[in-house]
């Protein structure tokens, strides 16, 4: 069939110059058909099957299809299309654009079978994306989108040089599984650390999610950060360090959510700790465990999307998603409430809903691994989802006061987007084994049995009692307008002011040693022809693979320079 | 129209405006709770570490962090909170979202 004969991801880039002549009425429809066909063709593709060609002396594998490539690839197209649904109202092409675009390059990704193609797409989808924050086209929104795109450019040029330096070192390029050893595989740990919002490195999430319009947020939640999740599932399952990470991950931002006030940063924090159970699993690396991280991830995608949909209704409607100005909205959004509370109860992981029978595939394997301590922090964690994202954010929006706004039901393409949603969270939950079917590896795993369910009820059902006695003495943490500070406060304030003081005391140096210049001006010159001049031992031959090292290192110093200076 | 509005308005959450009637519901979701704790009677446990063997566990545990992760948060809150305009115009945290890309209004999506 001609379709099997262009590679999916190809689709999605062939939108791109059609766009510009075509109104934005037709490109919405092909918004919709293209995940659509790129989805059916992904189920009968064969597995096994693969695409390279050769440039420039490199065998590039364009495609490289098998289990993993293929779950992570069919949840990409099913969000994709749920998001354009969900944007079905929206007339602004370059968000039009870099949805698809977007989608594209990290379903392209995922069918990289080599460094450089994987390379060529991360990039992409840092690039795409970032219009999703500048088509809010606010001041705030322009530096959040420049702050987000240094740090996913920074991350391609770290996987840039880590993949130079490996192929130096081995003279392979193909993206398989790596030992975390030498620096090359270090390198491109980090740069996948860095898309995946590794502890530290995780605050381009929390701080760019909330700053993109309406629906961008919707379609950024799902690609990125997955996509760096199945980087790491490819590369290094079962490396040990990805379990005390993932377990990090799971922690911290549960606090910071639990007093954040924008509803959409609170579930920027909740996706983070989402991630760190699908990290705990690679770390595993055992065959039930991937699979874990697999289907948690593609369960996730789907109730994040909707949580950030029904929020993302609610900012449509009222003009805000803050929690301190919301409250009390059933009664004029019921149907989003109910969406919103199928999303709160598929994190949540009540039976029945998906985020059950995915997450306890990971839980079941940390305990089966004997990891007791990680085992804890993960129940733990667990009742953290529920706090932020089970609890919080339908309580506020929905319930809790009456804020006095009687916003209208969100439109419908909306619901119709969220309805959809909901239902493939219900669905899995009921069925799992439709999506067990599709798991990497065989799924030998029952999550309805009566321990696990009774169990599960009852710790969710006793942290709502908590959190029943709490509201009763009202000591709940108050809704304010407020900031919280995290870790970007060394790059957004610390850094730039020391900076400034460096370059103030610089010049006055500078200033200092001018009279001196003259005099001396002649000899630098000579030294500088020596070391670069025609003949100079810098300006030498130089490998290709080296000039590309330098390039990475030089343009990854200034991005971080031009960081510290907006 | 206004009484048009407030019939709008009516719907299956309506039940939460009257205080007796959540009252209720919390009462029957702490019979349901009490019940679940003593349903650790009742069916073939696995647990996996010594922890896990006590009776009640997950009861417990759930709602010992849910107290501890709300308490914890205020701590943390007293040290990390600042205003809104902390960053000033380089975030959008104090600025308005765009109007025109909210629709408050009729709806004339096509």
């Amino acid at each position: 069939m001609f379709l099997n004969s262009i590679p999916i991801f190809l689709l999605f880039f062939l939108m791109m110059p059609f766009s510009l002549i075509m109104p934005w009425k037709i490109i919405r429809v092909f918004l919709l058909a293209i995940p659509i066909v790129g989805f059916y063709q992904i189920l009968n593709m064969e597995l096994g099957s693969s695409y390279t060609i050769n440039f420039m002396g490199l065998n590039l594998e364009l495609v490289r299809f098998d289990k993993l490539t293929r779950i992570f690839s069919l949840i990409f197209c099913l969000a994709a299309f749920l998001g354009n649904l969900y944007a079905w109202h929206v007339k602004d092409k370059v968000q039009q654009v870099a949805s698809i675009v977007y989608s594209g390059a990290a379903i392209g990704a995922v069918f990289a079978g080599d460094l450089v193609t994987l390379f060529f797409f991360w990039e992409g989808t840092a690039v795409a994306s970032v219009f999703l924050i500048w088509a809010r086209r606010t001041e705030g929104s322009y530096y959040t989108g420049m702050r987000y795109l240094i740090i996913q450019i920074i991350s391609g040029l770290i996987l840039l040089m880590g993949t130079v330096l490996h192929y130096k070192e081995t003279g392979s390029i193909a993206f398989i599984q790596f030992e975390l050893q030498s620096f090359a595989s270090w390198l491109i740990f980090i740069s996948f650390g860095i898309k995946c919002a590794f502890p530290l490195l995780h605050n381009w999430l929390q701080d760019s999610y909330p700053a993109a319009t309406v629906t961008g947020t919707v379609i950024l939640s799902a690609f990125t950060t997955k996509l760096a999740v199945y980087a790491l599932a490819r590369s290094f399952p079962g490396t040990e360090i990805l379990i005390y990470i993932g377990a990090a991950m799971t922690l911290f931002p549960i606090f910071f959510a639990e007093i954040e006030n924008d509803l959409r940063r609170v579930l920027a924090y909740s996706l983070n700790n989402q991630l760190g159970f699908m990290v705990v699993g690679i770390g595993i690396g055992t065959e039930m465990a991937l699979n874990g991280t697999a289907s948690h991830a593609f369960a996730h995608i789907l109730y994040k999307a909707l949580l950030f949909m029904s929020v993302g209704a609610v900012l449509f409607r009222t003009g805000t998603s803050k929690a301190s100005e919301l409250g009390g909205l059933y009664r004029t959004m019921p149907l989003t409430a109910i969406f919103c509370l199928v999303g709160a109860a598929s994190i949540s992981a009540f039976p029945l809903f998906s985020g059950f029978v995915t997450k306890s595939l990971i839980m079941d394997q940390t305990a089966n691994q004997h990891y007791e301590f990680i085992w804890f922090v993960l129940v733990f964690a667990s009742a953290g989802v529920l706090s932020h994202s089970g609890i919080k954010v339908p309580f506020f929006a929905f319930f809790s006061h009456d804020s006095g706004l009687r916003p209208r039901e969100a439109p419908k393409h909306m619901l119709l987007a969220m309805g959809l949603t909901s239902a493939l969270c219900i669905i899995i939950g009921v069925a799992p084994v439709l999506l067990y079917d599709y798991l990497p590896y065989e799924v030998n795993y029952k999550p309805y049995t009566s321990y696990h369910v009774i169990n599960q009820l009852q710790l969710l059902c006793f942290a709502i009692l908590s959190f029943i006695l709490i509201k009763w003495f009202k000591m709940l943490p108050k809704e304010i307008r407020s900031i919280n500070l995290d870790s970007d406060i060394i790059y957004r304030k610390v850094l730039p002011i020391s900076l400034a003081y460096l370059i103030s005391g610089l010049k006055k140096i500078a200033s200092s040693i001018k009279e001196l210049r003259n005099s001396s001006g002649r000899i630098s010159i000579a030294i500088l022809q020596k070391l670069i001049g025609s003949d100079g031992s810098i300006s030498r031959i130089w490998s290709t693979g080296n000039m590309v090292l330098w390039i990475a290192i030089v343009l990854s110093l200034i991005l971080i320079l031009n960081y510290l200076t907006i | 129209m206004e009484e048009k509005e407030l019939n709008k308005s009516k719907n299956f959450f309506s039940w939460l405006e009257d205080p007796k009637k959540t009252q209720i519901l919390i009462l029957i979701f702490v019979i349901f709770c009490a019940g679940l704790f003593f349903a650790d009677f009742f069916y073939d446990r696995h647990p996996h570490f010594s922890a896990d063997k006590i009776f009640g566990f997950y009861a417990i545990y759930g709602f010992l962090m849910f107290t501890f992760i709300i308490f914890a948060s205020k701590v943390l809150r007293f040290f990390v909170i600042r205003s809104e305009n902390f960053y000033g115009e380089k975030a959008v945290d104090s600025e308005e979202h765009p109007k025109e890309q909210i629709n408050m209004g009729e709806d004339n999506v096509s």
